[in-house]
């Protein structure tokens, strides 16, 4: 890895530690041999208030590659999670995380996931990532939002 | 060089070591030979493939299967049996090659392929306090440069561009917006899913081991497995056509028993489906399709070794090696060659640029730790680095790092009273202390050997690198020397920083190191060069 990947992902923790938003949290990861991983971080995205996504944490590895920040990190929830722009596989499909589009080295942890708080309750319906999900929220926005909503209580922090 | 020929020996006396024995290792070893060098150390890893001896000039055939570094060397030493050559077979990271071993050498030459490698010799070139050439090739253009510690860009002042493009799936999957990913799409995509066994390998594409491929196309795995059973049939072009540029766009399916290949892009057949595919996905997108030639460069990733590239960035490699040594430092440069490039000229030349004031390697110091790694203990090492007052700021908040690991920060103690080994941290470790602070500069420590057993925790701090005068400059008559200064934390903040980016010239000289000599550059030919 490249010393400005190392020290801009260290800067990223710092930033984080010092402030971050209300009711996010973002750190890297504890590996087998007791040291933390940092190009793995656990983080945790707040529905929005007033929206169906309220009152649900929900749980997103960031897997930063050795080329960061070159390179965007992929952002992947954890479990997979019903959203139009959320593949099945739990990735998350955001122009500021796409490369080619609209990633810049410059932009911090904190604001992927204020981008990915905000995709949530705002998808983007022309970069489908999942079809359930897709056409649920094209063809039935009613019961797209009960199931919204019923994932915000699956995902209801335990503590 | 010979228009100095009473500096010969100091080319004589130099030791070099040259790091690779491929296509511009091989141009470089021949022209150190020939042009008054000495002591000649070269590694290399790698064996000896058919496909090099084109350009690997000092290989032949009967070479194949042997060691690069090894036949280079005896090679070299039939054309001129009168200097030394000393190959080693080894990984350049092997943490054997300490940093006292980079010390032994005058100057180094870097003839690598990968990042990785130039990185860490990067890193221990600046620790040891030794010149360093870098090479490149690539096609038709190349570029040679010299680092030298705290004068010049080290290799991490600036962020490379990426070695390999990956690209995100839902470009590859549902927006192509160029030919490549219409490649990638036919090669990585469908290809592999249609003839590979193993689905997890899909390179070039960012989708990890996605289950989601799997999830998304289960449902239609029946509709693809009826059509590819049909594969010896009249109708399983126009079938599979319909379906997937038909029906629908992405389809996948893993094929347990039908036969399976790899992707190889002197497999015809392979490289036709590939192509075909890709330029009618284009076409369905809208993007110009190309060429078969164009796109078997494409789906293999083809970059052209020249040799006339190779023996070009190296002769001008040795030159700046020879500057170096002898001193003229101030006529060192950045040189590119481009063939069929824009401009009119083959050869290009810039001034060498001054460090990057925030890089986090040229601009650390370095200490090398020595210990008893299996009785040390985290705590102890942290205790021993709030001690040393004189290399670290009092209340020095900092992370300690290993590679991608963080043994240690402000909020996380966990591992203190972890030994070091059981951290992974021997000799050979590279760690790296990035302080809370701004204005503090990182540390870099190299773990070295333990020096004496007699105590069970002691942990020793010292600074690494010879601080005695390099480049050549102690034999170079007329020098000046400038006010010693503290290490390097006690340097004016960001003096560099108005000059990064600055073309070298004489007040660059403010960010010399302490008890650094060097010549003087006032002479105006010097300046002229160094200024325009």
């Amino acid at each position: 890895m490249s010393g400005i990947c190392k020290s801009r992902l260290m800067e990223e923790r710092k930033q984080w530690r010092k402030d971050h938003p209300y009711g996010f949290f973002a750190k890297p990861m504890k590996a087998t041999d007791g040291t933390l991983n940092l190009l793995e971080w656990e983080c945790g995205i707040p529905g929005k208030q007033n929206t169906s996504w309220e009152g649900g944490l929900y749980k997103m590895v960031l897997l930063f590659p050795k080329e960061y920040p070159s390179k965007p990190p992929k952002c992947k929830f954890t479990p997979p999670l019903f959203h139009p722009n959320v593949f099945p596989s739990g990735t998350v499909c955001l122009s500021i995380l796409n490369e080619e589009k609209g990633w810049k080295p410059s932009i911090t942890v904190k604001q992927i996931l204020l981008g990915v708080q905000d995709l949530l309750n705002d998808p983007n319906n022309n970069d489908p990532a999942q079809s359930d999900a897709y056409h649920m929220f094209k063809n039935d926005k009613v019961a797209y939002e009960k199931r919204v909503r019923a994932q915000a209580r699956e995902h209801m922090p335990v503590d | 060089m010979l228009t100095q020929p009473d500096k010969l020996p100091l080319l004589k006396s130099s030791k070099v070591l040259l790091v690779g024995s491929g296509g511009v290792g091989c141009e470089v070893l021949k022209n150190l030979a020939f042009s008054g060098f000495l002591d000649i150390t070269l590694i290399d890893l790698d064996t000896i493939e058919l496909s090099n001896l084109n350009r690997q000039f000092l290989f032949r055939n009967k070479h194949i299967g042997m060691p690069k570094a090894t036949v280079a060397a005896n090679s070299i030493l039939q054309m001129n049996p009168n200097i030394s050559v000393t190959p080693i077979v080894d990984n350049i990271k092997n943490p054997k090659l300490s940093i006292n071993w980079f010390s032994s050498f005058q100057i180094v030459i870097n003839a690598l392929d990968n990042l990785d490698a130039r990185r860490h010799v990067n890193l221990m070139c600046q620790a040891a306090n030794i010149p360093l050439i870098e090479t490149g090739t690539a096609g038709y253009s190349g570029q040679t440069t010299v680092i030298l510690r705290n004068l010049t860009e080290c290799f991490e002042c600036q962020p490379k561009p990426l070695e390999q493009k990956t690209f995100p799936v839902c470009t590859i999957r549902n927006t192509p917006s160029s030919l490549i990913h219409c490649v990638v799409w036919a090669k990585n995509y469908l290809f592999s899913k249609m003839f590979t066994r193993d689905t997890s390998k899909i390179s070039d594409l960012d989708t990890d081991k996605d289950p989601d491929v799997e999830a998304n196309l289960s449902k239609e795995s029946e509709v693809l497995k009826n059509i590819l059973y049909s594969i010896q049939e009249k109708d399983f072009p126009k079938n599979l056509f319909d379906y997937i540029f038909g029906t629908h766009i992405s389809i996948l399916l893993e094929l347990k028993d039908m036969w399976i290949i790899e992707f190889d892009k002197d497999d015809i057949d392979a490289l036709e489906f590939v192509s075909s595919t890709a330029n009618i996905r284009a076409f369905i997108f809208g993007i110009k399709p190309d060429s078969i030639f164009q796109i078997k460069a494409m789906a293999g990733n083809i970059i052209p070794s020249v040799a006339t590239t190779n023996a070009i960035i190296a002769g001008i490699a040795v030159t700046q090696a020879i500057k170096v040594l002898l001193g003229n430092i101030s006529d060192c440069k950045t040189v590119y060659y481009a063939y069929g490039g824009n401009r009119p000229q083959l050869l290009y030349k810039e001034s060498l640029l001054h460090p990057n004031p925030n890089c986090p390697i040229c601009q650390a110091q370095y200490l090398s730790i020595s210990s008893n790694y299996s009785k040390s203990t985290l705590q102890d090492l942290i205790k021993q680095i709030s001690d040393c007052k004189s290399y670290f700021p009092t209340d020095f908040e900092y992370s300690l790092l290993e590679n991608d690991r963080i043994l240690y920060d402000p909020d996380f103690d966990d591992n203190l009273p972890s030994t070091l080994e059981s951290l992974g941290i021997t000799s050979g470790s590279i760690l790296t202390l990035l302080p809370e602070d701004e204005s503090t500069n990182p540390t870099i420590l190299i773990a070295i050997q333990e020096k004496n057993q007699t105590e069970k925790s002691a942990i020793t701090i010292e600074k690494c690198g010879s601080e005695s005068t390099l480049y050549g400059a102690n034999q170079v008559p007329k020098k000046r020397k400038l006010e010693p200064k503290e290490n390097g934390y006690s340097q004016e903040p960001n003096t560099g920083s108005k000059n990064a980016g600055k073309a070298l010239k004489k007040s660059g000289t403010d960010s010399l190191p302490s008890t650094t000599e060097i010549i003087d550059l006032e002479s105006t030919e010097s300046d002229k060069v160094l200024i325009e």
